[in-house]
């Protein structure tokens, strides 16, 4: 009998129903020979006799970026990298992961000088390119590339490497400094945007709008009606998305840089930024962000500033902004407060008073500690603790606010303590 | 690994001997046979002098400066760079047979191996002691266990630096072949691939594993690395067979165990009669529960199996109220089975291992090499299926060197009867042949397509040896999955086959059972997709260590069984109807009076309702409905009717041909089981025509039934044509190859089954013979039994063979 017959009934009747993927509907192998010149012609690009496309096209980037970004200029990258900026995105034939995807399109770009940027994109013609495509990528990136992307320390860069693996061809691309521009968005933007997709940053942030765009996930469908029927038409739509791509990433690169700066008035979520910063151990560069935008920090944004003064010896400023926020009731700062009068100041009475004021179990350990600190310290009045005991809080309170008021007290002499 | 344990006396060898006498002196009329297998002493050969010296201090630090002669030998194939299977009694110390020539190909060449077992505990077992052993001898050999519990940032570390990955099937299906490229550098140095328990990869399983098998390879054949295969397997006919079908290659056989063994005893049991005219003897559930009680009493840890999840739960809950009314007091009986959690499924293992539980009560789930120390006897709760089954059950008493006691209950079945009454047969017949076929059709489809996502194919490649590849690309070409560019053929589209491939199951997902009382909802089993239509319909009793819960509702879309503890005095069991419809015939042969044909079926199976069955009494004590989808499936059969004028000379009355063919179809199914070495769940059986018009049932007065295509019952003297006809299908979506010998079989299943009726020592049919019969037979004015005989009479002669087509 027949196998594709009785594979067709078979699949019928299974228990498991139709094992079809529903977007492998089928369809039939076309006869047309998909030439690859014909395909080049049609797209307006060079062909290379070794089956795959290739289109470059320079682009005039704005007036503002007159110089190379710095690749400190952002915390993703280690210090002590350094190269030639190498901007990537490839459209694949699955969106999941596996070796049975591959590239039929990459798009690359780098700086010719600091105000162009060339772009080369490679379109496979058929499969039997893709090794020679291979080849010439990593020719054209070279060895010092620093590579920029969207997603494609997760996506784009592992796909690449299955492939290079499978046609046993070195890799590499995946040695190289990477920078992975989804990360930095998300640390700036994941509290403002809906979502962090490249499309979005596009339209919030650069301001590019995209017209009669071919949605990227329409990219596969697009390559095997090449494939099965010769048509191009769809191609040529992939092939301006991954331009845009391609060079939505440099100018997304020199935004980005900006809003890490805290140099432009963006909306940003600068607690985000500042906290990528410090994340990296760069607590000056967070600092400097947050006191930009210091008005539009949140609670947690404030108390992590006060921490990076704390950090860098800034302990008057750290001891103002712990205040302002221990009168606005965030138990957090009347802890660090309190650690700070305990600790740095010695003025345990104040520490006390303050961790009175408050009711988190944190507090009320830490209260036992230094009770117990007070006791063994037979020098120190024990009115105060028979006060706070007797419910006289809020006098003390008050008595704090005013010692704060009258004293520098950051260099106030400790207070008298017996020779332990 | 007791490989080395020295036989020990102990107390309880004489307090098994003890309950043996006492079972014999008590019981004697119910015990048909028995049979004592010595003791058997050890066989020693020295360490290979070429052992590495680190492993020779690793075995001296766990007691062992010799090997038993099973190992050795093994040793000798693997250095000969062969591939080999190795089958002996379990606690033989079989793991050592793979674990040696791995640790040396690791310590001497940097190489690696993959270690395969059907389930997650087994891996972890199997880890846990090669690490042992390298503690033991500071191998600095790194094992890891790669299964979905594997958290993500780990599995990098396992992919290169492991130098045993011990994974399962499903693992290695869905996450390590679509992804090889990260595995490169770990297959490119692999040296062994070890599958242990073989034996469970038979059927469909069997044939999905053959075919990740020809993945596998072809991967490595990628990476230019050739291993070594180990196949492990417990006793069945035909491992050496099995091993090469599922590699594709011949394999050297080591089966001649050198371990000790301690005496054991088997009492072939037959529950006693209690009326005489039906045939009905007592339950072997009855049996079973005093022989587990004796032995509990007699302060011997015993092991019941039971053949079904229900049959677990029934007996756990009986012996719970002998052993563990106590609720202050640490529960004695425990029971075991798939559908449990994990974690409890761990827990009742450890138990067992420190002794702390006196009876364990379990399906075939604990018949695999799960540690569970040594027991003393051993309860077959009804034969097992399989005489493979059976000894692998019965081995699970007796590990550690001493007496042990194994006592089979046979039960009403005619299977059961049959090995009681005939024990020569039992005791001296070969286990079963495991059957595989990587051919069939569907599931090598499957995963040809998960191959072509690997890598691209060839035209000159092989895929198996029957079905010619060509065929299959060029069908997956024309729907869209495959491209194909002068010889090769690329995955196109935008899809990971692997998951939509399931290994274990023809159907996808397990169900989980959610226990909604008290508003806390928890997840309290798992129950896989096959066995939900028949336990978890909505108003099903499910029981969970012996507590019974009703379902409440069933999320069939979203795979979950709501349920809440019940008080319930009983249990339920649901009524399938099931129909066929004869597709396309292969042969036929015509006789006389009838005709056998076997061809491709589509069958349905309806969920028609369920019955209450009270406990102790076991008493009907009403019905229920169940609203679920009928179950499809395509497969092959064979099928046995009778000419049209014959059948009414011989029965004037289509009753009493339908009740001739129910209780013929019911004998030919359990000889047909017994003839292929399958178990009964792998053939099923049905009686109706072949348009699938009709199907017959047997009621609640125990009267044959016909019934429509929509299940309503229908006058048979009221239909036009009437041919019935006895199917014995393959019960395994595409069919796994059952039906094409049992087609062969034809004559032996018709007289086979003649046989079993005519020696069956009833009046007018049992269970025994043409199943059950009610009381109120007798009225009838006929005998069920004689009108089988009459049925399996008109299809006995068959005189000349003609093939419809190929």
């Amino acid at each position: 009998m027949n196998i594709a017959a009785k594979l067709d009934r078979l699949q019928r009747h299974s228990l498991s129903g139709p094992r079809m993927d529903s977007d492998s509907a089928p369809m039939r192998a076309s006869t047309v020979t998909a030439s690859i010149d014909r395909l080049a012609a049609s797209l307006g690009a060079s062909s290379d006799c070794n089956g795959f496309v290739i289109q470059e096209r320079t682009i005039k980037l704005d007036e503002r970026h007159d110089v190379l970004p710095e690749p400190t200029a952002l915390p993703q990258l280690p210090v002590g990298v350094s190269g030639d900026w190498i901007y990537i995105d490839t459209e694949t034939t699955g969106l999941s992961s596996g070796v049975g995807n591959l590239a039929f399109m990459v798009g690359v770009a780098r700086y010719s000088d600091s105000k162009t940027l060339s772009v080369r994109q490679y379109l496979l013609g058929d499969f039997g390119g893709e090794a020679a495509m291979l080849r010439d990528l990593i020719d054209w990136v070279g060895d010092r590339a620093i590579l920029v992307s969207y997603n494609g320390k997760c996506f784009d860069l592992p796909l690449l490497a299955t492939r290079l693996r499978l046609h046993r061809m070195t890799d590499r691309l995946s040695s190289r400094p990477h920078l992975d521009l989804m990360y930095a968005v998300r640390r700036a933007y994941r509290k403002v945007w809906p979502d962090c997709r490249l499309q979005t940053a596009e339209c919030r942030r650069l301001e590019v709008r995209r017209i009669g765009d071919l949605p990227g996930a329409a990219a596969p469908a697009a390559w095997q009606a090449w494939l099965r029927s010769g048509i191009s038409a769809p191609l040529s739509g992939v092939l301006r998305h991954n331009h845009q791509d391609v060079v939505s990433l440099a100018l997304l690169h020199h935004a980005l840089i900006e809003d890490y700066a805290g140099t432009v008035a963006t909306n940003a979520d600068l607690g985000g930024i500042g906290q990528a910063w410090v994340a990296v151990g760069q607590h000056q560069q967070a600092i400097h962000v947050w006191e930009r935008g210091l008005n539009r920090l949140d609670s947690p944004d404030r108390l992590a500033l006060a921490a990076a003064y704390r950090r860098a010896g800034r302990w008057n400023d750290a001891s103002h902004l712990w205040h302002e926020l221990h009168d606005a009731g965030v138990v957090e700062a009347t802890l660090a407060l309190s650690k700070y009068y305990e600790h740095r100041v010695r003025n345990y009475p104040l520490a006390m008073a303050l961790l009175s004021s408050c009711e988190s179990s944190e507090c009320a350990m830490r209260m036992a500690r230094l009770r117990a600190k007070l006791k063994s310290d037979r020098n120190l009045s024990f009115d105060l603790e028979d006060s706070i005991n007797s419910g006289e809080c809020n006098e003390i309170a008050g008595a704090v606010r005013d010692w704060q008021a009258t004293a520098d007290h950051a260099v106030t002499p400790r207070l008298q303590q017996a020779p332990t | 690994m007791m490989a080395e344990r020295p036989v020990t006396a102990s107390a309880a060898p004489d307090r098994v001997e003890l309950l043996t006498r006492r079972l014999q002196s008590k019981y004697k009329d119910r015990i048909c046979a028995e049979l004592t297998l010595p003791a058997r002493p050890a066989r020693y050969e020295p360490l290979p002098l070429d052992l590495d010296p680190a492993l020779v201090q690793a075995l001296a630090a766990r007691g062992i400066e010799r090997l038993y002669s099973h190992q050795a030998e093994a040793w000798r194939f693997a250095s000969q760079g062969r591939h080999l299977v190795v089958v002996t009694p379990t606690a033989s110390g079989k793991t050592l047979c793979y674990n040696l020539p791995v640790l040396q190909a690791v310590r001497q060449q940097s190489g690696k191996a993959l270690y395969m077992f059907p389930t997650k505990a087994l891996a972890q077992d199997q880890v846990a002691e090669l690490l042992a052993l390298n503690q033991a001898g500071e191998l600095g050999v790194r094992a890891f266990t790669f299964d979905g519990d594997t958290p993500g940032d780990a599995r990098k570390a396992v992919r290169t630096r492991g130098d045993i990955v011990v994974s399962n099937p499903d693992m290695l299906h869905k996450a390590v072949l679509p992804h090889h490229t990260k595995w490169a550098q770990f297959f490119e140095s692999l040296r062994y691939v070890v599958i242990d328990e073989m034996h469970s990869y038979r059927g469909v399983f069997g044939a999905h594993v053959a075919n990740l098998i020809r993945r596998l390879r072809r991967i490595l054949a990628f990476y230019g690395a050739r291993p070594q295969f180990i196949f492990c397997s417990a006793t069945i006919a035909n491992p050496e067979e099995l091993a090469q079908t599922l590699l594709g290659e011949s394999v050297a056989h080591v089966s001649d165990s050198g371990a000790p063994q301690g005496e054991r005893r088997l009492l072939l049991w037959n529950p006693p009669v209690i009326n005489p005219d039906l045939g009905i003897r007592a339950s072997a559930r009855s049996q079973t529960n005093r022989i587990a009680r004796h032995a509990t009493r007699a302060g011997l840890k015993s092991i019941v199996f039971a053949r079904s999840r229900l049959m677990v739960e029934v007996l756990t809950k009986y012996l719970k109220d002998v052993f563990d009314k106590d609720p202050r007091r640490p529960a004695r009986v425990f029971a075991y089975r798939g559908g449990y959690l994990p974690t409890q499924r761990r827990e009742t293992e450890r138990r067992l291992r420190d002794g702390s539980i006196d009876c364990v009560v379990s399906t075939s789930a604990l018949e695999l090499g799960v540690d569970i120390g040594g027991l003393d006897v051993c309860v077959l709760n009804g034969y097992p299926g399989s005489i493979a089954a059976t000894w692998q059950r019965l081995g699970r008493a007796g590990r550690r060197n001493r007496r042990s006691l194994g006592v089979l209950i046979a039960g009403s079945e005619p299977l059961d009867q049959y090995i009681v009454r005939n024990p020569d047969f039992f005791l001296g017949a070969s286990p079963e042949h495991a059957r595989v076929d990587p051919d069939q059709l569907l599931v090598l489809l499957d995963h040809v397509r998960c191959a072509a996502f690997e890598l691209p194919f060839h035209s000159a490649e092989r895929f198996g040896d029957k079905v010619a590849l060509g065929d299959l690309l060029r069908y997956l070409a024309e729907q869209g999955v495959l491209h194909r560019e002068g010889e090769h053929w690329h995955w196109v589209t935008d899809a990971y086959p692997a998951n939509a491939v399931s290994l274990r199951s023809v159907a996808e997902g397990n169900f989980v059972v959610i226990d909604q009382a008290h508003d806390a909802r928890r997840i309290i089993a798992e129950v896989d997709f096959n066995s939900v239509p028949d336990t978890l319909y909505v108003g099903a009793i499910y029981m969970l260590q012996a507590a019974p819960y009703q379902v409440e509702s069933l999320d069939w879309e979203g795979r979950k069984a709501y349920v809440r503890p019940t008080r319930a005095d009983y249990y339920t069991d649901a009524i399938v109807y099931t129909k066929l419809k004869i597709l396309e015939k292969f042969a036929e042969t015509q006789a006389a009076h009838s005709k056998v044909a076997h061809g491709e079926v589509h069958l349905v199976r309806r969920f028609a309702g369920y019955k209450k069955i009270r406990y102790y009494t076991h008493e009907n004590i009403g019905y229920g409905d169940i609203n679920l989808p009928d179950q499809e499936m395509h497969t092959t059969a064979v099928w046995w009717e009778i000419r049209p004028g014959e059948l009414e000379r011989a029965l004037p009355s289509r009753q009493m041909a339908l009740d001739g063919f129910l209780g013929a179809a019911y004998a030919m199914h359990h000889v047909a089981a017994l003839n292929m070495m399958s178990e009964m769940s792998d053939i099923g059986r049905a009686v109706g025509d072949g348009d699938g018009r009709w199907f017959a049932t047997q009621g609640a007065n125990g009267r044959g039934q016909m019934r429509d295509v929509s299940g309503e019952e229908m006058a048979p003297d009221y239909q036009g044509a009437f041919r019935p006809a006895v199917f014995l299908y393959d019960n395994h979506p595409g069919g796994i190859g059952l039906s094409e010998p049992l087609y062969r079989q034809q004559a032996g299943v018709v007289a086979g089954a003649r046989g079993m009726i005519e020696r069956c020592d009833c009046r007018y049919g049992c269970p025994s013979c043409v199943g059950p019969v009610l009381a109120s037979d007798e009225e009838r004015g006929y005998s069920p039994k004689a009108l089988a005989l009459t049925v399996l009479g008109l299809l006995a002669d068959v005189v000349t063979e003609e093939r419809v087509s190929a």
